[in-house]
């Protein structure tokens, strides 16, 4: 608590400056001039700064707000530049119960900090560690892990008002912040090795609590929390049965048509098939199924049907590739041996089927293919499942809503860090 | 338990001179020390003005720590501002000191160690103890300004001491108090004000 001041003189303008925070202010900014006074000694004059450009910010000094229950008022205001680019607002707060806290204002964001004395591991982090390591630093504490955002070398650019430690326009800060899920921590850099944290309040309830009315911002703040629809649980839920019975009707749809047995003809060789496909119906559609045995290779397959009068039908090309090997222990696998076509036959008949294998190499190369001939598979009166797997994705899609919205939000929220893996 | 009644008005002053070693009425304001079985008054307890705080006297608080209730406090000054020492006893009846000083609040119990320093150190100095650096952050001169309830030493109102503050960045504070002819030295956690409840 601080001893009984309620108002001082600025010795350089005179104007009456009213003391709001605490006992722990050191310095005190005039309103009117700028001249800075030591509040640890007499309030006596360190410095001017006049004709200083004020940070476009709707709080003044006084107001008075509510932010986690607790009742603070403003006690003094900084401008602050990073590289004549990056600009924002600091509003120190103060409260007779809860001490000193900041309410930043960033790009239309409200961000409340105050100081952190919890345990940390590690219980310091510098910037030459952060320089030095193979991948994002970590700090723990609050029982949550917070991961390296920015090194951020930041100038007081305007300076009105008390506040609890000594600062002057002019003055530099290199801070480095590890975000979590929902707070960040600042570690500054200077002599004091003081720590912050930082966290997202309810806008609108926070600028309605100090009177103000402000619009909603853009762009995406690092430590804001996911906008939850309103329907969004109850759509990912709907989602989550549509994708189960679309799977289930997708099953029942596979399994549906005839085996068709093709005469292979024999004067094809190597890796070429020529075969008459005996379709007996116009009922769904006819599935070319194509199985080869590439390992660790790819290969590129064309096929050409004709329909039971000659006429080419339709032309195709496909590349199969399937690898596979062990890795740290661990067997992968990727892509696959196998293709389909489907074409929907336009009469029943003796359909042609011309299949080669014109290119292909092992690995990614292209040297040559790499395979035993290709055998061949027909279904005939398969359903057209085309709008089914669709239907599948789609509701998969709404069912993964919360998931596709989380990720795409933390995407936006880690957009600003500077850290690079070079 | 031995009931002592003030030695100015007569009120009951409570039952917990087991440990305590000064005492205030509630009535008149007169204190009372408990010295080598002699009690006897010791005059004003300071003018204690109210002011708004997280830890009040008689009231417990609940911190990660556990439950407190706080039966005794001592204001005292630094200057340009207060901040009040709270004697305050855990369920076991173990007491300890919850500091609070706008915000900043921290519980601490004494502590001996060789290699803390009988004379104060400056800001910055280094002090090893608990195998960990502790620096210095914060060193000036406190007044005794006041004190309520029951208290496990003796105040004398105006009596001055020397102090410094010192972390070591574990979430703890390492205090140091010096005055003619003796030191004494405390540690405990920081308490974050938004963690510490009333129950």
């Amino acid at each position: 608590m601080r001893a009984e001041v309620a108002e001082v003189a600025c010795p350089n303008c005179g104007v009456g400056l009213k003391a709001l925070g605490g006992g722990r202010v050191v310095i005190q900014v005039c309103t009117h001039c700028g001249s800075a006074l030591d509040a640890v000694d007499n309030f006596r004059l360190l410095k001017t700064h006049a004709e200083l450009p004020r940070p476009d910010t709707p709080l003044k000094l006084g107001d008075k707000g509510r932010i986690q229950g607790v009742d603070w008022v403003v006690i003094g205001i900084l401008g602050w530049s990073e590289a004549k680019r990056w600009t924002w607002t600091d509003h120190q707060l103060y409260s007779p119960s809860h001490g000193y806290a900041w309410l930043t204002l960033e790009e239309g964001h409200l961000i409340f900090s105050r100081a952190w004395r919890g345990a940390m591991s590690p219980t310091w982090m510098t910037e030459r560690g952060i320089e030095t390591a193979e991948k994002p630093p970590e700090i723990a504490a609050r029982g949550q892990s917070y991961r390296y955002y920015e090194t951020t070398d930041a100038k007081v650019t305007f300076a009105e008002g008390e506040f609890s430690w000594a600062v002057m326009v002019g003055d530099r800060s290199k801070t480095l912040s590890f975000m979590s899920t929902d707070a960040m921590l600042t570690l500054d850099q200077g002599p004091e090795r003081e720590v912050e944290i930082s966290t997202y309040p309810p806008q609108a309830e926070t600028w309605a609590s100090f009177g103000i009315k402000a619009a909603a911002p853009l762009r995406v703040h690092p430590l804001q929390p996911r906008r939850v629809w309103r329907d969004e649980r109850f759509l990912s839920g709907l989602g989550a049965v549509a994708t189960l019975v679309a799977t289930l009707a997708w099953g029942v749809l596979q399994s549906q048509g005839n085996w068709v047995e093709p005469r292979v003809l024999p004067k094809a060789g190597g890796l070429e098939v020529e075969a008459e496909l005996p379709i007996t119906t116009t009922t769904g559609v006819v599935e070319l199924r194509i199985r080869t045995d590439v390992y660790n290779a790819w290969a590129g397959i064309e096929t050409e049907v004709t329909d039971p009068s000659g006429t080419v039908l339709f032309q195709n090309a496909r590349e199969v590739g399937y690898y596979a090997g062990i890795e740290d222990g661990e067997s992968w696998s990727e892509g696959s041996q196998v293709t389909s076509i489907y074409f929907r036959p336009t009469e029943a008949g003796d359909y042609g089927l011309s299949l080669s294998v014109p290119e292909g190499g092992a690995g990614e190369g292209a040297g040559g293919p790499s395979l035993s001939r290709p055998s061949l598979t027909v279904y005939e009166g398969r359903a057209a499942s085309m709008w089914m797997l669709m239907a599948l994705v789609l509701s998969a899609l709404m069912a993964g809503l919360p998931l596709i919205r989380d990720w795409l939000h933390n995407r936006a929220r880690w957009r600003g860090s500077d850290w690079s893996d070079d | 338990m031995e009931r002592r009644n003030c030695m100015t008005c007569g009120a009951d002053l409570g039952e917990a001179f087991g440990w305590s070693r000064m005492v205030n009425c509630a009535h008149c304001g007169t204190a009372h020390i408990l010295r080598d079985a002699v009690f006897a008054a010791a005059g004003s307890a300071g003018v204690f003005h109210d002011a708004p705080g997280l830890v009040r006297l008689m009231q417990p608080v609940q911190t990660l720590q556990g439950r407190f209730l706080p039966v005794g406090v001592v204001r005292f000054s630094y200057g340009r501002g207060a901040w009040d020492e709270f004697w305050a006893l855990d369920d076991l009846g173990k007491g300890a000191w919850i500091s609070v000083d706008e915000g900043d609040i921290a519980l601490q119990r004494p502590v001996a160690a060789a290699s803390l320093p009988a004379a104060p150190r400056e800001r910055s100095a280094v002090i090893a103890f608990d195998d960990r650096d502790w620096t210095v952050t914060e060193a000036e001169t406190a007044t005794c300004l006041a004190f309520r309830g029951q208290l496990p030493e003796v105040f004398v109102l105006g009596d001055q001491f020397t102090f410094l503050n010192a972390s070591s960045g574990d979430g703890r504070i390492l205090s140091g108090e010096f005055w003619p002819g003796g030191h004494a030295w405390f540690c405990g956690p920081w308490i974050d004000p938004f963690d510490l409840g009333a129950k």
